[in-house]
């Protein structure tokens, strides 16, 4: 896409707002360093940054201040991670004194050895249990973040794999249109690293069926490229690796089919869109 | 700047004392805890501190480079799920802390009475162009940038059509750079 098709969306890319294929499109110029469009972005970031002044205005606490400044003594610029300072007080050490043991009359000593070993098992036991509690809990809170980082990491390889993709020099850039059908899909092929497919405002299939991405040679049957589903928001963000059975891709094109998708298409395509040379 | 690059303390406490009100304020906003946002002042000021030398003035002034560092920092400490909850809990509270952030405003220090002109100058021309805007308008951009949320999600909590939701954000950002242009703060 030009640039100048691409300036009325650098201050919703800079407020983080926009979506789909504009996004995408604006983050492969920026990867390419375009001159255009990166001082449009740092021109719309700007504008956006004015915007904390909607922030009712308030002064951080004093003691802030003080704050920071002692660990910015404490911390020079050239060196990241800072090295503990050599006029720093030795870290405070727990002393444990030995006390000479008071002299008792036998019986009395054994009367009070049992009884501090009660109280000293049912400290122990009580906070046994309690331990065994927070464990558990910090079990839970445990598998719960590893789920979501593993949720982000999974993102991020899609993310990171569609800006490659798109970012490409090789990489060809297919509108998929459609004549009842809105809103248009945006393709980015690449013949090695695979096709991004990105789309925004996208009605869902029925219930039980789901969309499939075709690629269609010039010669021969269409190939499956992978079956989606459009997210609540109606967003569609699909990645596919390269296929090394496509080698004279024509065009590509999107059907509805049941929902486990079909080995070939069984309705007319919905979308489609000519790789172009 | 240069000063801070040659690690004088005292710029970077000069520097301090003119951009902490407005960092702050930005992301007590956003996070609406005013012990993660006094936390996060700090790396943002010990961030700058550090990493002064990657800082190119060429690509544009410190102000805006300062307060788009503090409010992503703020976004990703909002997303996380911790403080998604905390922020249910302390939206139906938002009239108590107001009332705090009044006190804390009136026993705090202020900055030199030349950089308070210039920042409020500025403030008052950006909440001017924000009122003169259809109260939705306002909410809308007000979500994206204080939330972090997207045109889909907007559109889904204020019950609007993306398309209108995408017009307004447009309109309202447009309308704003024509007006901080015609007095001089030009973007």
């Amino acid at each position: 896409m030009p640039c100048n098709h691409l300036r009325e969306f650098y201050e919703p890319y800079a407020l983080g707002t926009l979506e789909g294929p504009e996004r995408l499109e604006i983050g492969a110029h920026l990867a390419r360093a375009c001159a255009e469009c990166t001082l449009g972005v740092e021109q719309a970031r700007d504008l956006v940054a004015s915007l904390a002044y909607l922030a009712p205005q308030t002064a951080p606490p004093a003691a802030l201040k003080s704050k920071l400044m002692s660990k910015i003594i404490a911390a020079p610029m050239a060196v990241p991670q800072a090295a503990p300072s050599p006029v720093a007080p030795p870290a405070r050490q727990t002393v444990v004194e030995m006390k000479k043991p008071v002299q008792a009359a036998a019986p009395f000593r054994w009367a009070w050895a049992a009884a501090a070993a009660v109280v000293l098992f049912a400290v122990l036991t009580g906070q046994y249990l309690q331990l065994q509690r927070q464990t558990g809990a910090l079990r839970e809170e445990l598998a719960e973040l590893h789920r979501q980082q593993n949720e982000l990491l999974a993102e991020t390889r899609t993310y990171r794999q569609a800006m490659a993709i798109a970012e490409s020099g090789a990489t060809r850039a297919i509108t998929l249109t459609s004549t009842g059908q809105t809103p248009f899909i945006r393709a980015f092929w690449n013949e090695s690293l695979g096709m991004v497919v990105s789309a925004s405002q996208m009605p869902p299939p029925a219930s039980d069926r789901t969309f499939q991405l075709w690629v269609v040679p010039k010669t021969g049957a269409p190939i499956s490229a992978g079956i989606f589903r459009p997210d609540a928001a109606g967003r569609v963000l699909l990645v596919s690796s390269p296929n090394a059975r496509i080698t004279d891709a024509a065009a590509l094109a999107i059907t509805d089919e049941p929902a486990a998708g079909s080995p070939a298409p069984t309705t007319t395509p919905i979308w489609v869109g000519p790789l172009g040379s | 700047m240069e000063r801070v690059v040659l690690q004088d303390p005292q710029a970077i406490e000069m520097l301090y004392d003119r951009y902490s009100r407005l960092v702050y304020s930005l992301v007590l906003r956003i996070l609406r805890e005013p012990a993660t946002a006094e936390e996060l002042v700090q790396e943002v000021f010990l961030h700058l501190w550090r990493n002064a030398r990657a800082y190119q003035p060429e690509r544009g002034a410190l102000e805006p480079w300062l307060v788009t560092m503090a409010r992503n920092r703020a976004l990703d400490a909002l997303r996380s799920k911790a403080a998604k909850q905390r922020r249910v809990e302390q939206d139906s509270e938002e009239f108590m802390l107001d009332q705090l952030n009044l006190r804390i405003q009136a026993g705090s220090p202020a900055a030199s009475a030349e950089e308070l002109i210039d920042q409020n100058s500025r403030a008052l021309l950006v909440r001017q162009h924000m009122q003169s805007l259809p109260a939705a308008q306002r909410r809308a951009i007000e979500m994206a940038y204080f939330q972090g949320m997207t045109q889909s999600e907007i559109a889904e909590a204020l019950h609007e059509p993306l398309g209108t939701v995408k017009t307004w954000i447009r309109a309202a950002l447009t309308r704003l750079r024509e007006g901080l242009a015609e007095v001089g703060h030009a973007m």
